[in-house]
């Protein structure tokens, strides 16, 4: 879908305009025109030092929390990866030994067999990436 | 980031670092520009100091840290005038009778045309504020209005019938002019 530009008056080009005359005038010129119109230079320069500095104090910040959400995710999609990449044999034993001491973890399991599937080896890796998060077996599957 | 470009902290380091001149330069164009889109001042240079340091635009390592900021500025208000230049287009044109009237139905994204209506009416109202500033000063309006118009400086002082010297004495008060009196941009 397309637009079309209006025509008319352009402020954008006014502008322009204006900032070229600005940028034209030497550095004394330009605050000698501060002084007579508005007052002392330094301190409409200390102001917009002020602000700035704010602002790169806000970046900075949002910066830093965009990084530590970016790493958050990162160890969340790490959080079990060594656990899932066992032969599925070594898995199952794992869970097997969990299983016996576990009746939640057992009724799972139950439920997945009743089904007539068995556990699928992507259930298995799901239960133990809940037991990685739980802290109940390390990254290589060992209790805690 | 490429070697062309600085990094976040030499960005950080080279606003740190401008000079009271180039400072108050900063300060007056997003001024400037500000009263075109019709925003604060500092609403201006904020986001071209951010867009600067998220990385959404690269400065480069030869271009001084003021000019790439200016030029972002420039860039900036050159696409909020495209937007409000902007109009709706018409999704289709269709009739329900063979002879009838064309329905022409509206586009359903984007904005609409009440937003349009009332960011021209704004823009109209900057215009008029401004050439008031020189209902008293005959070669100041017709600056204004070349300017405005698109007119190159040559033409302009053609126009008027000055020479350089004489045209950039006006084209200085008109700047001086404007921004006394939206010295922080357009500040309701």
């Amino acid at each position: 879908m397309t637009r079309k530009p209006t025509e008319g008056p352009d402020l954008f080009l006014l502008a322009n305009a204006l900032v070229d005359d600005l940028m034209a005038l030497s550095d004394d010129d330009l605050l000698r025109e501060v002084r007579e119109d508005e007052g002392d230079p330094e301190r409409l320069a200390t102001e917009m030092r002020e602000q700035l500095q704010a602002r790169v104090v806000r970046e900075n910040k949002a910066r830093l929390v965009n990084a530590r959400s970016a790493l958050n995710i990162a160890r969340a999609a790490r959080a079990g990866a060594n656990v899932i990449s066992l032969p599925l044999t070594q898995k199952q034993q794992i869970l097997s030994k969990f299983a016996a001491a576990d009746g939640r973890l057992r009724e799972r399991l139950t439920m997945a067999a009743r089904k007539g599937e068995g556990a699928t080896e992507r259930e298995i890796d799901d239960i133990l990436k809940d037991l990685v998060d739980l802290g109940a077996i390390d990254d290589e599957g060992n209790p805690h | 980031m490429t070697a062309a470009s600085l990094s976040t902290d030499e960005v950080r380091d080279a606003i740190a670092a401008l000079t009271t001149a180039e400072l108050i330069r900063l300060q007056k164009v997003g001024a400037i520009y500000a009263v075109g889109v019709g925003v604060e001042g500092l609403d201006v240079v904020n986001e071209a100091v951010s867009r600067a340091l998220d990385g959404t635009r690269t400065c480069p390592r030869d271009a001084p840290v003021l000019i790439f900021l200016i030029n972002a500025m420039r860039s900036m208000a050159s696409s909020e005038r495209t937007k409000a230049k902007e109009e709706p287009v018409m999704e289709s044109m269709s009739s329900t009778l063979d002879d009838g009237p064309a329905i022409l139905e509206p586009l359903a994204e984007g904005r609409n045309v009440e937003d349009l209506r009332l960011a021209r009416e704004d823009a109209e109202a900057r215009l008029k504020a401004l050439e008031e500033i020189f209902v008293d000063d005959d070669d100041a309006q017709l600056v204004v209005m070349g300017d405005l118009d698109g007119l190159d400086a040559d033409e302009i002082q053609t126009l008027g019938g000055w020479s350089a010297q004489a045209y950039a004495t006006i084209r200085r008060r008109v700047r001086r002019k404007i921004t006394a009196r939206y010295p922080r941009g357009w500040v309701q």
